[in-house]
């Protein structure tokens, strides 16, 4: 039986992704045109793959691992080198130049609130004292909640 | 010992002992009761009804201990509600506004150690600073009365972005930056409810919160400009690959699969009919 998701799976799905990237050609100034130029089409397969499938009962989600192979068509040209914009760089300074401070303050406060309520906080506390209290030594936790079972389990 | 140390779900960390309290708190049957038994038993550990009561029972030590801070978080009124049980939303608000949850000796187990914020715990890299405004008072030399009452903690983080008050949302936190710009002080008493002092602790708060959360490594940090527009074409070519792409692919067999045998949807109705009354 197929597993549902896998990619080329039983059925043989076929996945192409293809890439082209924009070069700077010039280093242009202040002022001045940036001019780029198209390289060559990659071409990659793309494979897919779950694994090691979990249930976290404290989040009520399953996790899982999900792999994506990228397999390159034309092994040509692996090792040439290409100049382009940094987007991660790019956009965090385009935020802070242009979001307003208000705009960044509610979405760090949002952020705060979403992780600060998913966090299984009380579990958490709980765990703390229960470590704190007792669980920290193994003869303790032995002799108190483990005495059913045999020293080697 | 190999429940004990198990390398996922054993008693010798914090972050694995969330699993048993999950256990306690959710009872037998539990998916986290499950889990931890079906975990032992590939380790050749039978944890039996017995055993796991000895563990997670009413009358175990973990029961004992988490059975204290559940029923006096429960009953502290100072928090505002009471209830049958614990408003997580709520308990959420009032550690933002004052690490009254964590940090008050009267909830934790005697001889144990208040720990302060959330980002103490240390427990993973859910958090890489300490996320709550009442740490930000204590780190800075702030008083109590800078701290955020339970009442303004609702207030302020009210999951409703309808509440003209919540900061959640952008409008008021925008009207918030103007008051302060203005220096309009009273117009912040009135609509958010806090003093002077509050008010400033609160916006330097904010901002430092800009540079941890926005910034640097935050747990959100989002690329945005381009970087979002990349990731939204992305995001859209997965939603379509993963979405759209099975049931075009089922509809393109089934079309290929009727053309073949010379079907038409008037054959679905027939088969329908057919068994139905072969049914009947």
């Amino acid at each position: 039986m197929d597993q549902w998701g896998l990619i080329p799976g039983n059925l043989g799905y076929n996945w192409e992704r293809n890439f082209t990237l924009y070069q700077f050609v010039n280093t242009p100034q202040i002022g001045q045109t940036v001019q780029l130029a198209t390289s060559k089409e990659f071409s990659f397969k793309v494979g897919r793959t779950f694994g090691s499938p979990q249930w976290q009962s404290t989040k009520s989600v399953i996790e899982y691992n999900e792999t994506y192979t990228y397999e390159q068509q034309d092994l040509n040209d692996l090792d040439a080198k290409y100049s382009t914009i940094n987007f991660g760089a790019y956009g965090a300074w385009h935020q802070m130049v242009n979001q307003p401070r208000y705009w960044l303050a509610w979405q760090s406060l949002t952020t705060i609130a979403d992780l600060m309520f998913n966090s299984n906080m009380v579990y958490r506390f709980m765990a703390y004292n229960a470590y704190e209290y007792l669980f920290y030594d193994y003869n303790l936790v032995q002799a108190g909640v483990l005495g059913a079972l045999s020293g080697a389990d | 010992m190999i429940v004990y140390k198990d390398f996922q779900y054993g008693m010798n960390a914090i972050q694995k002992l969330i699993y048993w309290v999950g256990a306690w708190v959710e009872g037998e049957g539990s998916a986290p009761y499950n889990v931890l038994v079906n975990h032992f038993a590939t380790q050749g550990v039978n944890l039996t009804p017995e055993i796991m009561s000895n563990i997670v029972g009413a009358d175990s030590m973990l029961g004992y201990i988490s059975t204290n801070i559940y029923v006096t978080l429960l009953n502290d009124m100072s928090y505002g509600e009471k209830g049958l049980v614990l408003n997580n939303w709520r308990l959420t608000q009032v550690q933002w506004g004052s690490c009254a949850i964590l940090g008050s000796i009267n909830n934790t187990i005697s001889t144990i150690p208040p720990i302060m914020s959330l980002g103490d715990f240390d427990l993973d890299s859910l958090f890489t600073t300490q996320p709550e405004y009442g740490i930000y008072v204590y780190l800075n030399n702030g008083t109590a009365d800078d701290l955020l009452s339970p009442t303004t903690s609702k207030l302020l983080l009210m999951n409703d972005t309808q509440s003209y008050r919540t900061l959640l949302n952008p409008d008021n936190m925008r009207v918030f930056y103007e008051y302060f710009q203005e220096e309009d002080y009273t117009a912040l008493a009135t609509r958010f409810n806090v003093t002077q002092r509050q008010a400033n602790m609160l916006k330097a708060y904010l901002e430092q919160m800009i540079d941890d959360f926005i910034m640097f490594g935050g747990p959100s940090y989002e690329p945005t400009a381009l970087g979002i527009v990349t990731a939204k074409a992305i995001n859209s070519s997965y939603a379509i690959l993963e979405n759209d792409l099975p049931i075009d692919v089922t509809t393109r067999n089934l079309a290929s699969w009727m053309n073949q045998n010379g079907y038409t949807c008037a054959s679905y109705i027939n088969l329908a009919v057919t068994d139905q009354t072969q049914a009947a």
